[in-house]
């Protein structure tokens, strides 16, 4: 997209914010209804399921310390871009690397608990719970994965020319806003089907 | 007042080969796309119901199969629900948006242009089920678990689910990108309480879009992880529950409703001051009974489900936020009706349709309230009282509104005025054909007729009224083709209209018709709600609106960058549909498509916008 | 010019005036409507009319008022020549809160009158209630007495005035059980059970069909409910109880013989004889029946012959398959069935 300040397409933005940003910001909302209902479907189901309500098999130690990854990494994020904002295109880069990794990291961990799960016979056609949890939690992984993938472009793009000290960095703060929103919704989950 | 169009319309924006319609990024032409597409999509629908009539004239019919009319209806909802009026008030937010908020285009033109590539190819994709080994047959609203692979084995229900996933993603889309346009690109002076009432219920419309939406989309996943990898969230067999579809598809489809009449009153607010020379009456009152009916809509869904048995107290909760929306609504109505009131008013096209959407709504908004009645409501539920009620909201009021629309802004598509002696013979004949068709509708469910019944047998006393009903509805097709021929023959050689045939109030009245693809040559600064009204009258600051000037006409502006076109969007719309389709024919679409998708998202990013 | 444009607008809307009062009239003068919901025989039905009634003059009242303000300000306030610009009036407080607290006071009012109705129509039974359960399927119902040890299809009997709790399940998909002249409907949800009480207070037989769309013969699936005085109903009970009266002529006999050479104990049970099969009706009393098929066609030779040479062709995708029978061959099979009184 164009990388326009403020002014878009010569437009005098009515509230000042960018469009982009105001769009993810609609977007997110949208996305929060989506995993509101998810969320729902797990609590309806969590009490509903026949057989293995598979609350024994949750790995608490594992996931607490996937979360514990995935919250440090919205910290890095955070951090990343008051770099590149500082004019610290090397150390943007670091934090944004970190992000990365982390995000990675988290994926693993699903991957791992997933394997695990079927190994101990619950997939999602096993019982509801297994259903939804795969749904929910592998709809949120999906938005882990893109997210990584969106903070490559990123970094792609820094090795490109942009974000350079004083130009503009709507591309950091999207992917940031996403990146902050998918771990919030990940505390919530963790929260609600791993702790309740 | 500068009137720039004097002889023959300027019709740069309207022609041009295929090529760039199909790469074109501009909001105007896009919503030319959307209206033709949607109309094109509400005869089909159309003839669905004429099929569904003929077969229901007589008792005991035979005109379709069984099998085939379980089809008919389903295809029949879906389509002119999704497909035909949903994208119709998308034309106009598409037109009108920009042009009411002084505007040069939508905030994102490419996104614009995917959205309705989207809905094109969603509806394409769609409908080729009925060639493709069946089209839909669970009805418009697909209860589980009768869409379940055990009792849906062929792809219909696929085609139907897919198809709605992929037209929601339009429809998101598409409002994300009206929502920042109303809330960024505003031109300087237009508050928030200044907007038109249209912009206020299309903002309403897109905010209940994109909280309305997700609810169906878990649905439709749901119900597709059920057909294609063996779980049972619908399924009582596995432990799942059938109801738990119905509060899914109900929390979006209540809403839905109010996303396909706010649009039908945001276009007769604007339509009844025009045409009365007033402004519009309670201007904050109606901009927040919009807001208010799109709040307590999301709370009153379980009124579809009275007859499931979720016990009293739910009932009863959910009776009584039903009947409160009946508050809000009345208020809109009696602030239209005091706008009328001393005023000076004239019965063109555009404002008959208006009239008749008030006067039609309200019936159906009361047949709504009796409905909203459990105890009532279970004696009549599913019956063809409940078609009757549906057909009053959705025909009376968002139909006849939307005609009212395409009536007062065709000239500002296309330079030219609708011929107003076939409009009238239109209106007539539409307004006596769908009371004709529906009215009797409800004593047929008075009368104890199921809806979704393929035939009934004649001892059952159904025979007149179905009669009646179904000469109706032939009537409205007579209407809709007399609406058919007269676009035709006036976008060609209608009376010119000029920029502001109405005497109209609002900012897209001050600009050419049709408008340059700059729309403004200079942003207009703006201080009331009705900003060229001010400025003809001489009421207000007069100098408000910044006029194109006369030296303007015929240059292309070299000085004013517009978005470039862009064959992104077809192709990335394209590679979606494509991607879906591979769950139904072949997984090798799904590769394809995926790889379109990703190249033309990476020719997206690439690609300057302007 | 002006007079035609007002002719013009008024004239549909009077007519639509009309239509819907002789429309009106009509619907209460046509007797003819055996499912209609405007005959009620027990309380729960009542109620339900009673509260319709209700709503409906009042919304009739909205409509003649807002309607009528709605054509009065348009004939008013046409256009006249000579018009200069009207004055412009922007809104009136008063008004609003008028115009937002009078229809408040009219939907509390309904619903205050519904709220008791909804609690009363949910009420549970007594101690004496008798117990049916009614199970939906694709595309006929079937009825059990638990108590009585009576399985049926299709034509549910009753005791007058007696309290009966109807418990509602489902076999394969919804379904709904809706008896216009008993109550209001309620769905048939698989893995749940719904379940209500009436008492019927007139005896007689009611129409009631499936209002909930169930696949491809949604619209065939009608069934009856037959109340009758408490002594009828012993007798009718006594002899649901019996098994299959055994075929009185040598064509019956042939008839019965039929049944497992032409795969009808697969579906069919008929206690008394070999035929023990689930998927479809009971049908040891079918004889005894008024209908067949869930209400579609009278139970009598030719109704019947009709069914059994070609269950499809009567009712088109139903899960009755069966070989195609000789003439003969349903000549047995209905004289036996008609037998199984
Ligand atoms: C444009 C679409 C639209 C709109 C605006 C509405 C508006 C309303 N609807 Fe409707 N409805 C549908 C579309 C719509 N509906 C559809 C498509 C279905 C069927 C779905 C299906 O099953 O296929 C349906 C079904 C439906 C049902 C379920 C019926 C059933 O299946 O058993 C109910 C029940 O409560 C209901 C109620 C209402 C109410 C109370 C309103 C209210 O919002 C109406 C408010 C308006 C007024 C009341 C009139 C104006 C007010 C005044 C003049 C003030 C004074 C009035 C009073 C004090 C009463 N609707
Ligand atoms: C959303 C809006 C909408 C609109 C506008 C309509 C319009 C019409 N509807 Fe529809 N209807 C629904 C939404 C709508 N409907 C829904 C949601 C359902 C429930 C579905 C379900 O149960 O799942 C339903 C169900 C429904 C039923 C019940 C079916 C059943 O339960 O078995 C019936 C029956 O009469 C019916 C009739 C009609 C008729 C006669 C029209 C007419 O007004 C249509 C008029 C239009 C035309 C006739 C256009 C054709 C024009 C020509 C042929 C002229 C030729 C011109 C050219 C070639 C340019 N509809
Ligand atoms: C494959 C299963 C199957 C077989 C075999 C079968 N039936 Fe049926 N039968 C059904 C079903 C299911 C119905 C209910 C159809 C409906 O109304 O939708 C039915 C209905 C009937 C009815 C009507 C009952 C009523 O009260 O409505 C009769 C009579 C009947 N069958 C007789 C027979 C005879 C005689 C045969 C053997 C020649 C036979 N059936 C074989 C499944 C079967
Ligand atoms: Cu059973 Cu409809
Ligand atoms: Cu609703």
């Amino acid at each position: 997209m164009s990388t326009h300040g403020s002014e878009q397409h010569g437009h005098h933005l009515y509230t000042g914010l960018d469009n982009r940003k105001l769009a993810m910001w609609a977007f997110l909302g949208s996305e929060t209804m989506f995993f509101g209902c998810l969320i729902l479907v797990m609590l309806i189901n969590k009490h509903n399921t026949l057989g293995s309500h598979g609350q024994e098999i949750f790995d608490l130690a594992l996931t607490s310390f996937t979360t514990f990854v995935l919250l440090t990494s919205s910290m890095s994020m955070v951090l990343s871009l008051a770099a590149f904002r500082n004019g610290s295109v090397f150390w943007g880069r670091i934090w944004l690397g970190l992000v990365m990794l982390m995000g990675i990291v988290f994926l693993g961990g699903q991957v791992y608990e997933f394997s695990e799960f079927v190994h101990h016979g619950l997939t999602p056609s096993t019982n509801l719970f297994g259903a939804s949890f795969f749904t929910l939690v592998g709809f949120h992984g999906a938005h882990v994965a893109i997210g990584v993938l969106w903070l490559g472009t990123v970094m792609l793009y820094s090795f490109r020319g942009r974000f350079r000290p004083g130009s503009d960095m709507w591309g950091i703060e999207l992917v940031g806003l996403y990146w902050h929103f998918v771990d919030l919704v990940w505390v919530a989950i963790f929260t609600l089907i791993y702790l309740i | 007042m500068a009137t720039v169009t004097t002889t023959a319309p300027d019709t740069r924006t309207f022609s041009g080969a295929a090529w760039s319609w199909i790469t074109t990024v501009d909001h105007k032409r896009i919503a030319v796309l959307y209206l033709v597409t949607a109309l094109g999509f509400f005869v089909m629908g159309g003839v669905e119901a004429l099929l569904i009539r003929a077969q229901l004239a007589r008792p005991d019919a035979d005109v379709v199969a069984p099998d085939r009319y379980t089809e008919l209806f389903t295809m029949h909802g879906t389509t002119m629900v999704f497909l035909a009026l949903m994208p119709m008030s998308a034309a106009f937010f598409n037109l009108l948006l920009p042009l009411m908020i002084g505007a040069r285009d939508v905030a994102f033109p490419r996104l614009n242009a995917l959205s309705y590539w989207i809905y094109l190819f969603g509806g394409i994709f769609i409908n080729i089920s009925f060639v493709a080994g069946g089209a839909p047959n669970a009805g418009w609203f697909g209860y589980a678990p009768l869409t379940a692979t055990k009792f849906a084995a062929t792809h219909a229900i696929d085609f139907w689910a897919l198809g709605l996933q992929i037209l929601g993603v339009s429809s998101i889309l598409a409002s994300i990108n009206f929502i920042v346009t109303i809330v960024n690109l505003r031109a300087p002076g237009m508050t928030l309480n200044r907007m038109p009432m249209f912009v206020w219920m299309s903002m309403i419309t897109a905010f209940l879009i994109i909280f309305a939406f997700p609810a169906i989309t878990i649905g439709l996943v749901l119900l597709l992880f059920d057909r294609y990898m063996s779980t049972s969230f619908f399924l009582p067999a596995g432990g799942g529950d059938p109801v738990l579809w119905q509060h899914l598809f109900w929390v979006f489809g209540h809403p839905e409703v109010y996303i396909l009449i706010l649009p039908a009153m945001g276009i007769v607010s604007e339509i009844l001051p025009t045409f009365s020379r007033k402004p519009l009456f309670g201007y904050a009152v109606v901009a927040y009974s919009g807001a208010a009916i799109a709040l307590v809509g999301f709370g009153v869904w379980t009124h579809h489900m009275f007859t499931v048995g979720l016990g009293p107290i739910a009932d009863t909760a959910f009776a009584i936020s039903t009947m409160a929306i009946a508050v809000p609504t009345g208020v809109k109505i009696f602030n239209w009706i005091a706008t009328l009131y001393g005023g000076s008013i004239s019965f063109k096209t555009p404002m008959l349709f208006a009239i008749g959407m008030v006067a039609m709504f309200i019936i159906g908004g009361l047949s709504g309230v009796i409905l909203g009645s459990p105890p009532v409501d279970g004696q009549v539920q599913d019956t063809y009282f409940v078609v009757a009620h549906l057909h009053y909201v959705l025909f009376g009021g968002t139909v006849f509104g939307l005609f009212a629309g395409i009536y007062y802004w065709f000239p500002k598509f296309t330079g030219r005025l609708l011929h107003e002696g076939w409009g009238k013979v239109h209106f007539l004949l539409m307004l006596i054909g769908f009371n004709l068709t529906f009215l009797p509708q409800h004593m047929l469910g008075i009368d104890g007729m199921p809806r979704r019944i393929h035939t009934y047998s004649s001892d059952m006393g159904f025979e007149l009224w179905n009669m009646v009903s179904t000469v109706g509805s032939f009537m409205i097709a007579v209407s809709v083709a007399v609406f058919a021929i007269n676009a035709i023959r006036s976008a060609r050689s209608g009376a010119i209209s000029g920029s502001d045939p109405w005497d109209a109030g609002t900012l897209e009245w001050t600009i050419p018709s049709p408008p340059p693809v700059y729309n403004f040559a200079e942003i207009p600064v703006v201080d009331g709600q009705y900003p060229a009204w001010d400025a003809k009258r001489g009421g207000g600051n007069t100098g408000a609106v910044a006029t194109v000037p006369e030296t303007l006409e015929g240059e292309d502006e070299p000085h004013i960058h517009m978005p470039n076109p862009s064959y992104w969007p077809i192709v990335m719309a394209a590679g979606m549909v494509l991607a879906a389709s591979g769950l139904i024919f072949h997984q090798i679409f799904i590769l394809l498509g995926a790889m379109m998708f990703g190249i033309s998202l990476i020719g997206w990013i690439e690609e300057p916008a302007e | 010019m002006k007079g035609r444009l007002r002719g013009a607008l008024n004239k549909p809307i009077a007519m639509a005036l009309l239509l819907m009062g002789s429309a009106l009239l009509f619907a209460t003068a046509c007797g003819a409507t055996p499912q209609t919901i405007l005959e009620p025989t027990t309380r729960s039905a009542r109620d339900s009319l009673d509260l319709l009634k209700f709503v409906f003059w009042s919304a009739v009242g909205v409509f003649v008022v807002v309607e009528g303000a709605l054509i009065y300000v348009l004939i008013r306030y046409r256009r006249r020549s000579g018009d200069g610009l009207p004055r412009q009036t922007h809104g009136h407080t008063r008004l609003e809160i008028a115009w937002t607290i009078v229809p408040t006071i009219l939907v509390v009012v309904i619903a205050v009158l519904t709220v008791p109705r909804i609690f009363a129509l949910a009420q549970g039974p007594e101690a004496d209630t008798l117990r049916v359960r009614a199970i939906g399927h694709q595309w006929w119902f079937e009825f059990v007495y638990p108590d009585l040890g009576v399985v049926t299809a299709n034509e549910l009997h009753l005791p007058v005035n007696q309290s009966v709790e109807i418990q509602l399940e489902s076999e394969d998909v919804l379904h709904s059980f809706w008896v216009p002249k008993l109550r209001g409907k309620l769905d048939m949800v698989p893995g749940r059970v719904n379940k209500f009480v009436i008492t019927p207070e007139s005896t007689g037989t009611f129409l009631g069909q499936c209002a909930e769309f169930c696949g491809i013969a949604h619209a065939l699936m009608k069934f009856t409910v037959v109340v009758e005085s408490e002594s009828d109903f012993a007798a009718w009970v006594d002899n649901e109880r019996a098994p299959r009266a055994p075929p009185a002529s040598e064509q019956a006999k042939a008839g019965e013989a039929l049944l497992a050479s032409k795969g009808c104990v697969a579906c069919h049970t008929i206690r008394g004889t070999e035929a023990a099969g689930v998927i479809g009706p009971e049908l040891t009393h079918v004889g005894s029946r008024n209908h067949i098929a869930a209400g579609i066609l009278p139970n009598t030779h030719e109704g019947l012959a009709k069914w059994l040479s070609g269950p499809q062709d009567v009712k088109p995708g139903n899960f009755m398959v069966i070989p195609e029978l000789s003439e003969d061959e349903v000549e047995s099979l209905v004289t036996y069935l008609v037998g199984l009184k």
